[in-house]
C-alpha cells in the first residue's frame, strides 16, 4: 500500500514537471533544470545509463513524433522496433514512426527525400553514400559533436576517421558497427585442397601468391574456383586495397581533385585484374552477372561449396554461411603485395546513424540514439543485427550473450595487422565506383585491354573531376 | 432550342454561374494537372539548362548539358543505340505476334473465351518488377529455359551475362506481353464487315489476297494507334533493363531510361538527368509526327471516302 502512494506521488511529481517545462523545452537545450525527471527515469530503469543532455530533452512534456528510416532483413527489423519499443515506454512523450526496407533504392529515395525537404529525423546512411551527400555546400545532417551527444563508448581513432561520420572535424553520422572486408574460406575445401594447390591463408600471402594458387585450384577441378568474386565486389575490395598498396593513397586527391594514379599504375591495376579473369582465380563475368552487388550468396555454385572462398565484407558473413550451412568457414589473411606502401585493408562501419539538421526535434532524436548506442538495454536488443559493435559495451554485451560470430571476430582481428589510410570523397564516389566497374567489366568481357582501360579510366576520372568545378 | 441564338440577359448569366461550378468541379483534376504534369514538365526543362546536382547548388549553364549529351558522352550515344535497336526489335514483332494470335482467335469454337483471356494474361502483369524478376530467373544459367535447352542437348546460354543476348532476352519478355494490342485487333477484326470478305470471295479471292486488301486497310487505324503507343512505351522503356541486367553487360541494356536514373537517382546530376528526359520527349515527338505523317499514305479510315 504504501509503495502504491509514493508511486502515485511520484506520477503525479513527474507529471507536473513534465508540464511545467513541456511548453518551452522541445527545441532548447534545457541544460540541468530536469535532473529530477533523470533521475525519475533511471529509477524506472535500474538498467538504464542515458546520456545527459539529450536524454533531459527528451523527457519534456510535448508530444513528439520523430521519423527514423534504416534498411535490412528481418532480424535488424525486429531488434530495432524492440528498441524502440523500449524507449517509447521510457519516453511517453516521444512517438518514433519507423520507415524500413529492402537495401535496393534506400540510398535513391533518401536522396531525393534530402532534396526535397521532407528525409526522415533520423536516417540509417551507407558510409559511401554519405561522401556524395556532404558534398558542396549542403547541411543536411547535425554535428553530433557540437551538440555534446555522449561519445565516451566509441573509440576516438575509430569515430574520428570520415568513412565512419567525421567529416571536417564535424561528428555528421555515428558507425553502426565495425565491418570490413574480409577473406571468407570454405575451411572444408581448404583442407581438402591444401596439399594438392599448397596455399596457407594462415601465413602472409601476395597477390601473385592468390593469382597462382586460383590458376592451380580451376586446372584441379574446373567446377572449382579460388575465389568467389563479381565485378562489383573486386572494384568494391580489391582494386582500392591494391591501389593503397602500390601508391600509399587513394586513386585521387579529393582537395585539388588530382590523379594520384598515372597511367601505368592504373595499368598495373588493371593487368591485376586481367589475371583474375585469365586464371580463372574467379568466375567468368557473364556467370557473375546475374549475382551482381553484394548478393554473392545467391549464386547456386557458393551454395554448392564450388569457391575455396570469396572477398566480402565481414557483415555479409552471416549471410554468406547460412548460405551453405553444412561447410565449416575461417576468415584468412589478406593478400599484401610485396613492397607495399601500406597494408590497405582496414575496419570500417557498414552504416551511419545521422540526425536530420531540419528536423523539428533534434533534441529528442539525439536522444533516442544515446539510449540506442549508449544504454545496455538497447545494445543487448541489437546484439549485432547491424555488424561487430562499435561501442566497447556492445562488443562485451554481445559476447557475454554470445551472439558474436566467431568467424566475424575471427576477420575482425586479421584486418588489426594491416596499416591503412583514410578513403577520400571523391574515390569512393558512385560515379567513380560505376567507371571503375565498367572497366573491371570490360576487361572481364576481353573486349578491352589494361593499357586502354587504363587510359580510359583516367579520361573518365577527369571529366568527372572537372564537372565537380574543385577549385 | 428557343434560347438558342438569342440569349436573354439572365439566361448568359446562368451560363456564366453554371460555367463556375464546372470550373468548381474540374478543380481537383486541375491542381493536379499543374501540380503533378506541368510544374514538373516544365521544371524539369528549366533544369536541364542548369546544373543542378541534388548535392549542391544550381547554375545556369545554357545549352552545356546537351552539348555533353551529344559531343562528348560515350554513353549517351550507346544508349540512344540500344533504345532505338529495343524499340526496332519489340514494337515489330509485338504488332504482328498481336495480329497473329488476334486472327487465330477471332473464329468461333468452343472455349475461345477462355482462351482468350489466357492469352491476355501476361499483359496484365503490365511493366511490373514481379514479371521482370521471374523473367530473371527463368533465363538464369540454371534457370528453366537452360534446362529445356539441356534437355534438348543443346548448349547453354547466359542469357544475363553475355552481352550479346542480354538485350534480346529483354526484348521478349516485351513482345510476350502483347495481349492488349492483341484485344485490340480482335475488336477491329470483328468489325470488319462481312460483305467485304464476301465481295472479296465472288471476286475469287484466296486467303492472302483477302489479308492483304481487305482485313489490313479495315483495321489500319488499329494497327496506327498500337504502333504509335507501342513506340513511345518501348521509347521509355526501363523496368526490365533496370530490374533484370541493371543495364549491363558492358552496357548492353543501358537505354536512355536508365541512363536518365543513374545519372538522375544514382550520381544526383538532376541537371544533365533532365536533359536527357527532354531528349526522349523530343524523340517521342518526332518520331510520333513522322508516324502521323506517313499514315495519309497506309492508314484507311472509311468516312474519308464519303
Amino acid at each position: 500500500m504504501k509503495k502504491r502512494v509514493i508511486a502515485a506521488l511520484m506520477a503525479a511529481g513527474m507529471m507536473l514537471m513534465m508540464a511545467g517545462c513541456g511548453s518551452d523545452a522541445p527545441k532548447t537545450d534545457s541544460g540541468t533544470s530536469d535532473d529530477s525527471v533523470e533521475k525519475t527515469e533511471e529509477e524506472a530503469d535500474a538498467g538504464a545509463e542515458s546520456g545527459e543532455a539529450p536524454a533531459d530533452a527528451a523527457s519534456s512534456g510535448e508530444q513528439v513524433t520523430l521519423r527514423f528510416s534504416w534498411w535490412g532483413g528481418d532480424e535488424r527489423l525486429q531488434a530495432t522496433l524492440g528498441v524502440i519499443e523500449q524507449f517509447e515506454e521510457l519516453h511517453p512523450n516521444v512517438k518514433i514512426e519507423p520507415e524500413y526496407g529492402g537495401s535496393d533504392g534506400y540510398a535513391d529515395k533518401l536522396a531525393t527525400q534530402l532534396a526535397a525537404g521532407t528525409e526522415p529525423d533520423i536516417m540509417q546512411i551507407d558510409p559511401a553514400y554519405m561522401s556524395s551527400l556532404t558534398m558542396g555546400d549542403t547541411d543536411y545532417f547535425v554535428d553530433l559533436l557540437a551538440d555534446g551527444f555522449d561519445f565516451s563508448q566509441f573509440d576516438e581513432n575509430y569515430i574520428s576517421m570520415r568513412v565512419n561520420g567525421r567529416y571536417d572535424g564535424r561528428q555528421l553520422g555515428i558507425p553502426t558497427g565495425m565491418s570490413g572486408p574480409a577473406l571468407l574460406l570454405n575451411q572444408d575445401l581448404v583442407d581438402q585442397l591444401k596439399d594438392e594447390i599448397g596455399f596457407d591463408f594462415t601465413q602472409p600471402f601476395t597477390w601473385d601468391d592468390m593469382i597462382e594458387w586460383g590458376r592451380k585450384v580451376h586446372e584441379y577441378d574446373e567446377t572449382l574456383y579460388l575465389i568467389e568474386d563479381n565485378k562489383d565486389m573486386i572494384e568494391a575490395i580489391m582494386l582500392g586495397i591494391y591501389s593503397m598498396q602500390l601508391t600509399g593513397g587513394t586513386y585521387m586527391d579529393e582537395e585539388t581533385g588530382q590523379q594520384r594514379l598515372s597511367v601505368e599504375q592504373w595499368t598495373e591495376l588493371y593487368t591485376m585484374v586481367q589475371q583474375l579473369y585469365e586464371n580463372n582465380v574467379v568466375p567468368p563475368t557473364s556467370y557473375m552477372a546475374a549475382y551482381s552487388g553484394d548478393a554473392l550468396q545467391t549464386d547456386p555454385n557458393w551454395i554448392a561449396g564450388k569457391y575455396v572462398g570469396a572477398f566480402c565484407h565481414n557483415s555479409l558473413i552471416a549471410n554468406m554461411t547460412a548460405a551453405n550451412p553444412d561447410a565449416n568457414y575461417s576468415a584468412g589473411n589478406l593478400p599484401v603485395m610485396e613492397n607495399a606502401i601500406v597494408g590497405g585493408w582496414k575496419a570500417n562501419c557498414p552504416q551511419l546513424m545521422a540526425v536530420s539538421s531540419r528536423s523539428e526535434n533534434i533534441k529528442e532524436a539525439e536522444a533516442f540514439l544515446d539510449y540506442f548506442f549508449n544504454d545496455p538495454a538497447a545494445q543487448e536488443t541489437l546484439g549485432v543485427v547491424r555488424s561487430t559493435p562499435a561501442t566497447s559495451q556492445g562488443r562485451e554485451i554481445c559476447e557475454k550473450i554470445g551472439v558474436l560470430d566467431p568467424v566475424v571476430a575471427q576477420s575482425a582481428s586479421v584486418l588489426e595487422q594491416y596499416t591503412s589510410v583514410e578513403t577520400d570523397k571523391l574515390s569512393s564516389s558512385t560515379e567513380v565506383q560505376q567507371i571503375l566497374r565498367d572497366q573491371i567489366e570490360a576487361i572481364g568481357f576481353g573486349v578491352t585491354t589494361p593499357e586502354k582501360a587504363a587510359e580510359e579510366t583516367l579520361s573518365l576520372l577527369e571529366n568527372y573531376v572537372s564537372s565537380l568545378n574543385i577549385q | 432550342m428557343k434560347t438558342n441564338g438569342k440569349k436573354t440577359g439572365s439566361g448568359r448569366i446562368a451560363y456564366r454561374k453554371r460555367d463556375r461550378v464546372a470550373y468548381l468541379y474540374l478543380l481537383p483534376w486541375l491542381i493536379g494537372l499543374v501540380m503533378l504534369q506541368f510544374f514538373p514538365f516544365f521544371s524539369s526543362l528549366y533544369y536541364s539548362f542548369t546544373d543542378y546536382k541534388v548535392t549542391g547548388g544550381m547554375n545556369w549553364i545554357g545549352l552545356d548539358n546537351y552539348i555533353r549529351l551529344f559531343t562528348k558522352d560515350a554513353d549517351f550515344h550507346n544508349s540512344l543505340k540500344v533504345t532505338v535497336l529495343y524499340t526496332l526489335y519489340t514494337v515489330p514483332l509485338k504488332l504482328t505476334m498481336a495480329l497473329a494470335i488476334a486472327m487465330f482467335l477471332n473464329r468461333d469454337i468452343k472455349g475461345i473465351n477462355l482462351i482468350r483471356t489466357l492469352y491476355y494474361i501476361p499483359s496484365l502483369f503490365g511493366g511490373s518488377v514481379a514479371i521482370a524478376v521471374l523473367w530473371k530467373l527463368m533465363f538464369l544459367d540454371n534457370g528453366v529455359i537452360n534446362a529445356m535447352l539441356t534437355a534438348l542437348h543443346l548448349p547453354n546460354i547466359q542469357f544475363w551475362g553475355d552481352h550479346r543476348y542480354a538485350l534480346k532476352t529483354i526484348c521478349s519478355l516485351e513482345i510476350w506481353q502483347f495481349g492488349s494490342s492483341m484485344v485490340m485487333f480482335l475488336a477491329a477484326l470483328k468489325n470488319v464487315p462481312k460483305e467485304l470478305y464476301e465481295a472479296a470471295d465472288i471476286d475469287g479471292s484466296g486467303k492472302i489476297a483477302k489479308f492483304i486488301h481487305v482485313t489490313l486497310p479495315q483495321i489500319s487505324p488499329i494497327i496506327f494507334f498500337t504502333l504509335i503507343m507501342q513506340t513511345i512505351q518501348a521509347l521509355q522503356n526501363f523496368t526490365s533493363a533496370f530490374v533484370i541486367t541493371n543495364g549491363g553487360p558492358l552496357k548492353s541494356t543501358y537505354v536512355l531510361g536508365m541512363m536518365l536514373y543513374k545519372e538522375g537517382f544514382a550520381y544526383f546530376n538532376m541537371g544533365y538527368a533532365s536533359s536527357i528526359s527532354w531528349v526522349i520527349f523530343a524523340m517521342i515527338v518526332v518520331v510520333t509526327l513522322l508516324l502521323f505523317r506517313s499514315s495519309s499514305a497506309w492508314v484507311f479510315y472509311e468516312d474519308e471516302e464519303k
